[in-house]
């Protein structure tokens, strides 16, 4: 198609070229063909031939003796300089060129030079001179009368008319050829900038506008907006599980199913209205003429239903839903991009919660948006300064009462927004592609942590970190978690990994062969909120843990309904009946307490022991419970441990 | 003479010396006639009109153009009298000029053009007088070589040969 317009367009150009040389060539030869037929060659020659005849009568009256010598000899000086002017200078170039005239002139000069003698010394009256002179120059009257004649009749001068004519008119043809090159060039050019202002507005995919002609129109739609005072809502749609259908059944079914989607969109819209891909499978509509957001609403709810049906691509059954987040004009903002923005974040909103297909922006996304994009930036700095802490939650066995194993919890206490809470940390973390740094900080202070603890000959207990689904899923977890240990010191044994449902579902191919590899190295793997997932039975049998912490939610909810100490019973009986150690979370109760151990539950976790502490707490409970023979651990009383951590 | 004196000679022979030639009456030619100048001029020796001798010409400032011709071969210096300042000394008035030859040829000329270009009433071609034969005795030139814009038709026909009489409207 390019090779074809190329080539075209070439043509056209060499065509134009073309017309121009010869279209210049042939104007010369006019030019020249009408010069040579011009007064100049033309009136040489009459003004010659009148001068001859001038002569000759200013001889006859002589003859006559009618005029004196003077008049004689005068018309014969003219007539000599009019030989002469037909024979030199520029002007009488073509003239003498044409060998008839040239003769005709040269036999004149000879005859005149001739009687040049006779002329001056002639007597009036018909004397033997005059006739002699007579005779010799009346041969020339015909001749000359001729020669003036063909310059303006005759073959030649016919011919030369005619070529003048025949050249005029390919001249017309060639600069015929020249006006239409010209224009075909014109309209060629006229397509290609079309086309091309097309390509840099429109999605070559699916044929939609796309983010720049979106952002235009946009603006426009704004100003008319604000002229008119009406309101507009921009809609931004984002497809769910299109991410699937792309990975699954290839590019080639996502395009197909893009298209789809485009049409849809399109058939929906009103004349003033916009739907632009804005780019992978992100779409967004302006939608004008609108009296509220009801009428926003009703049209997201109608694109959601038209978009969530089964659609056969490549004899596939693909389903995709849309995430649709709107923004209104002007009650939102009054900026463009804002209102883009907004819609995205609404958007955003709507694909976070399960059952909303659509969602309208609301201030506080806003701010939510702002808050965490301020952690972020602040949260690189925090883990490359360690401004972030660890506090450790015992894990006390039932049936010793000692501390078994802490588990690293991760506190940030930020400059502007105070104690951030882990979730919102490893949130945080995992959005803007820091959970890797984040969990490498985690494992490698914990274990320093332990390593300090055991130096300072504390005993020994196992240390549990919890893994973000962003290291589980991207990250060399195996790799990173060996080096630390062995830069620690530590042993596979002394580490326990947690990690949730969730995130193992995340990665679920994968997922028994991580967690075979720390197996691998003596880790103790824990499924933590255990309940609280995506929990299915296989999955749990398929992955390698050996132990369960059963959610807080569970202990919590404990005596609100009867069948919940069956449902705790249960899942403990589970755990063990599959060989895992079950550790039991949110005990903060003495009931509590009690409860778990009429369920044989063997490990406890909860406020009832120890809420997280620091470091110093951690040691002066270890170190109260070493020797082993001391047994029982008391009841968390901050006063007293520090005393007790300032005797040793 | 100081710069004053200098001075009032220059503006008193500005107002003086051309009132003084043109009440001086020409004198007759004693020769052949070559040059007849009629219409309106102020000075004359026959009748209403100025006729003029080689000689007459030749006591004028005389002054001299190098040019090529449409009827010569290469350039050629032509010597004689500027067309404008003869007519200034006939005390012509007017704004056209027809010059006619010996062969009758007629061209009519501004004499806006003959003062702007210098146009030159000459008597000689190359330090010699021109007989009729070379297109004599008088020849009006305008300098094609000094000012390319006037090398065309229009000028070409207004370099009369053979010059005999310039009739002053």
């Amino acid at each position: 198609m390019r090779r074809t317009r190329f080539v075209l367009l070439m043509l056209v150009v060499l065509t134009f070229a073309a017309s121009a040389v010869v279209a210049f060539h042939r104007h010369k030869q006019t030019a020249d063909i009408l010069a040579v037929s011009d007064k100049t060659s033309a009136w040489t020659l009459i003004s010659l031939e009148t001068e001859y005849l001038k002569f000759i009568q200013a001889l006859q009256r002589y003859a006559l003796e009618e005029g004196g010598s003077d008049p004689l000899r005068q018309r014969f000086e003219i007539l000599w300089s009019r030989i002469d002017v037909a024979l030199e200078g520029k002007e009488s170039t073509m003239l003498r060129q044409n060998p008839d005239v040239r003769r005709l002139v040269d036999a004149m000069r000879v005859a005149l030079a001739e009687l040049e003698g006779m002329v001056f010394a002639l007597e009036p009256g018909k004397t033997p001179a005059y006739e002699r002179i007579r005779d010799r120059l009346e041969p020339f009257a015909l001749p000359l009368r001729q020669a003036v004649g063909s310059h303006f009749r005759g073959r030649e001068a016919y011919a030369n008319r005619d070529a003048a004519d025949e050249v005029h008119q390919e001249f017309g043809v060639y600069l015929f050829g020249l006006f239409l090159s010209g224009m075909a060039m014109i309209v060629f050019l006229l397509l290609e900038s079309r086309k091309s202002r097309r390509q840099a507005l429109h999605d070559s995919l699916t044929d939609l506008p796309n983010r720049l002609h979106f952002s235009s129109h946009l603006k426009a739609t704004l100003q008319q907006a604000e002229c008119e005072s009406s309101i507009f809502a921009v809609h931004v749609i984002d497809l769910d599980g299109f991410k699937e259908v792309n990975d699954t059944l290839g590019h080639a079914a996502g395009d197909v199913l893009l298209k789809h989607v485009a049409d849809v969109l399109s058939q929906d819209m009103r004349a003033n209205d916009l739907v632009a891909r804005l780019g992978g499978d992100e779409f967004a509509i302006i939608q004008t003429g609108i009296q509220s957001a009801d009428c926003a609403a009703k049209l997201a709810q109608r694109i959601s239903e038209s978009i969530g049906h089964e659609v056969d691509v490549f004899g596939n059954s693909c389903m995709v839903a849309a995430s649709i987040g709107i923004s209104i004009y002007p009650q939102d903002t009054e900026n463009p991009t804002q209102l883009l923005i907004n819609a995205d974040m609404a958007m955003y909103r709507a694909k976070a919660s399960r059952n909303l297909n659509f969602c309208f922006f609301e201030p506080q996304m806003n701010s939510a948006i702002l808050r965490r994009k301020a952690l972020a930036d602040d949260l690189r700095y925090a883990i490359s300064n360690d401004e972030l802490t660890l506090v450790y939650q015992p894990v006390i066995d039932l049936n010793s009462n000692r501390i078994v194993s802490v588990e690293a919890l991760l506190r940030w206490q930020h400059d502007l927004y105070g104690e951030i809470s882990p979730l919102e940390l490893v949130s945080v973390a995992e959005m803007y592609g820091q959970s890797i740094a984040l969990n490498e900080w985690v494992l490698e202070q914990a274990c320093a942590q332990m390593k300090r603890w055991r130096q300072s000959c504390l005993p020994p207990i196992q240390m549990a970190v919890n893994i973000s689904p962003g290291m589980y899923a991207r990250g060399q977890l195996v790799e990173s978690v060996t080096r630390i240990l062995q830069r620690n010191g530590l042993r596979g044994e002394d580490l326990i990994i947690e990690v949730t449902e969730d995130t193992t579902m995340r990665d679920i191919d994968a997922s028994p062969e991580i967690l075979q590899g720390l197996r691998a190295q003596g880790i103790e793997l824990a499924l933590d909120d255990f309940g609280t997932g995506y929990s299915s039975l296989s999955h749990l049998k398929q992955l390698p843990v050996q132990r369960l912490k059963i959610d807080k939610s569970f202990v919590q909810d404990l005596g609100q309904a009867p069948h919940d100490t069956q449902f705790i019973h249960t899942i403990i009986q589970l755990g063990q009946s599959l060989g895992m150690k079950i550790v039991v979370e949110g005990v903060e109760t003495v009931e509590n307490l009690g409860q778990m151990r009429s369920h044989s539950c063997e490990m406890v976790q909860g406020y009832y022991f120890c809420r997280p502490s620091g470091p110093e707490e951690i040691a002066r409970r270890l170190a109260q419970q070493s020797p082993e023979e001391r047994g029982a651990v008391g009841l968390c009383e901050p006063e007293e441990h520090c005393a007790l951590v300032s005797e040793r | 003479m100081n710069r004053m004196q200098a001075r009032t000679a220059i503006v008193l022979s500005l107002f003086i010396l051309p009132a003084q030639a043109e009440h001086v009456p020409l004198s007759l030619p004693s020769n052949a006639v070559i040059l007849t100048v009629t219409g309106n001029i102020s000075r004359t020796n026959v009748r209403d009109q100025a006729h003029l001798d080689r000689s007459m010409l030749d006591a004028l400032p005389q002054h001299q153009i190098d040019t090529h011709t449409p009827w010569t071969e290469g350039q050629n210096r032509f010597q004689g009298v500027q067309v404008a300042s003869l007519l200034q000394h006939l005390g012509a008035d007017g704004q056209y000029v027809t010059v006619q030859a010996l062969d009758d040829f007629t061209a009519r000329i501004p004499l806006a053009d003959l003062k702007k270009y210098n146009a030159l009433l000459a008597l000689k071609k190359d330090g010699k007088v021109m007989s009729i034969r070379q297109k004599g005795p008088l020849w009006l030139i305008f300098p094609l070589k000094r000012y390319p814009e006037i090398d065309q038709a229009v000028y070409h026909d207004r370099m009369v040969w053979q010059l005999n009489s310039i009739d002053v409207r």
